[in-house]
């Protein structure tokens, strides 16, 4: 999987999600990502992915439109 | 000459229409008319002809590794031909990766794969509905991972490589900078800004999660904070081209009167900081 899909998924698939934030770095190789991207994804700002991932569900629920 | 405007919202439409004495231009979501009939899309002509209608794409996906679908582009060629509008722009963002659907702008992995693919789609868009997109920056609550380049020096490459006018959006600009932990005027400065043409402005909100640093959420429910038209004077001072300033309001939504009341703001903001540039000459 590339980095771009990687990030649609834990965006978008709350399973997923919850599974890398228990082990970031094992769920970034299982998925494929070189190991350079694997140990960029483990470091990233979780509060900040759960946060946006909270906004896009919300989004996605219809309760507002894709707007920017 | 500079000029500002609004987005049209169905549910502001009669006001608008009411007050069009305030108002230089329009902006329309694409995608809330790519599925209407012929006929309503025809109304936006008539619209067109009140004030200059900008179309304003938020779901193609365009700065992405992976291809545009065409009929996403179909759809917005169908609708620019018959709307006739004077421009579109569209995001700086993914929407959809390997099979999983966001549901909103995100920010990609910043770095050679999303440069390249944002200029293959840009290309087909150019090809398909005709001219080339104003992209805009988008506000992230995250940092993407996996980005060898900041968020500045990622946008030129993909706005210059182009060719393409930038439609600079300057609360999300704003956010992103406080989100970051940077002086909004030094992210301003990290982008294309000879390719500015279109502005957007907006509001949001703190969010406060416990036990973490605060975020501002770009959610266009809330009136534009002044550090942003601070920010649209210091831009008017920059850049010597007109710019199209337009307020975008998406929710609880105000009296009409309140609405004009910031576009009255960006005027003086504009003017403001045209007459900075011109003493500075």
């Amino acid at each position: 999987m590339d980095a771009e899909s990687f990030l649609a998924r834990l965006y978008a698939d709350e399973a997923f999600r919850e599974a890398f934030t228990a082990a970031p770095l094992e769920v970034a190789r299982r998925e494929g990502l070189d190991e350079r991207e694997a140990g960029e994804f483990a470091r990233m700002d979780l509060p900040g992915l759960a946060l946006a991932a909270e906004s896009y569900a919300r989004k996605r629920s219809g309760r507002r439109g894709p707007r920017d | 000459m500079d000029r500002v405007g609004l987005g049209w919202r169905g549910e502001l439409a009669a006001s608008i229409l009411e007050r069009l004495d305030a108002i230089d231009v329009l902006e329309v979501i694409a995608e809330d008319w790519t599925r209407a009939p012929a006929r309503e899309q025809r109304s936006l002509r008539a619209l067109g002809r009140e004030r200059p209608l900008l179309l304003h794409g938020v779901a193609l996906g365009l700065a992405s590794r992976h291809a545009v679908e065409d009929k996403r582009l179909a759809a917005l060629a169908r609708l620019f031909e018959t709307a006739a509008p004077e421009s579109w722009s569209e995001h700086l963002a993914f929407v959809r990766a390997g099979g999983h659907e966001i549901g909103h702008i995100a920010a990609p992995p910043r770095g050679p794969a999303s440069i390249e693919g944002a200029l293959r789609n840009l290309e087909r868009a150019r090809r398909i509905v005709g001219t080339t997109p104003a992209l805009e920056n988008i506000a992230t609550l995250v940092a993407p991972p996996a980005s060898p380049m900041d968020e500045g020096a990622w946008t030129r490459r993909i706005v210059e490589g182009a060719g393409a006018p930038m439609l600079l959006d300057l609360h999300n600009l704003y956010a992103n900078a406080l989100n970051a932990g940077i002086e909004p005027v030094a992210l301003l400065d990290t982008m294309p800004l000879a390719s500015v043409r279109l502005v957007h402005l907006s509001g949001g909100r703190w969010l406060r999660p416990p036990g973490l640093a605060p975020r501002l959420l770009d959610d266009h429910l809330h009136d534009v904070p002044d550090p942003v038209y601070t920010l649209l004077e210091t831009l008017a001072a920059r850049v010597p081209q007109p710019l199209t300033v337009i307020l975008e309001r998406d929710g609880e939504f105000p009296a009409m009167a309140h609405l004009v009341s910031q576009l009255v703001r960006a005027r003086e903001a504009l003017a403001s900081g045209r007459r900075l540039a011109r003493r500075a000459a």
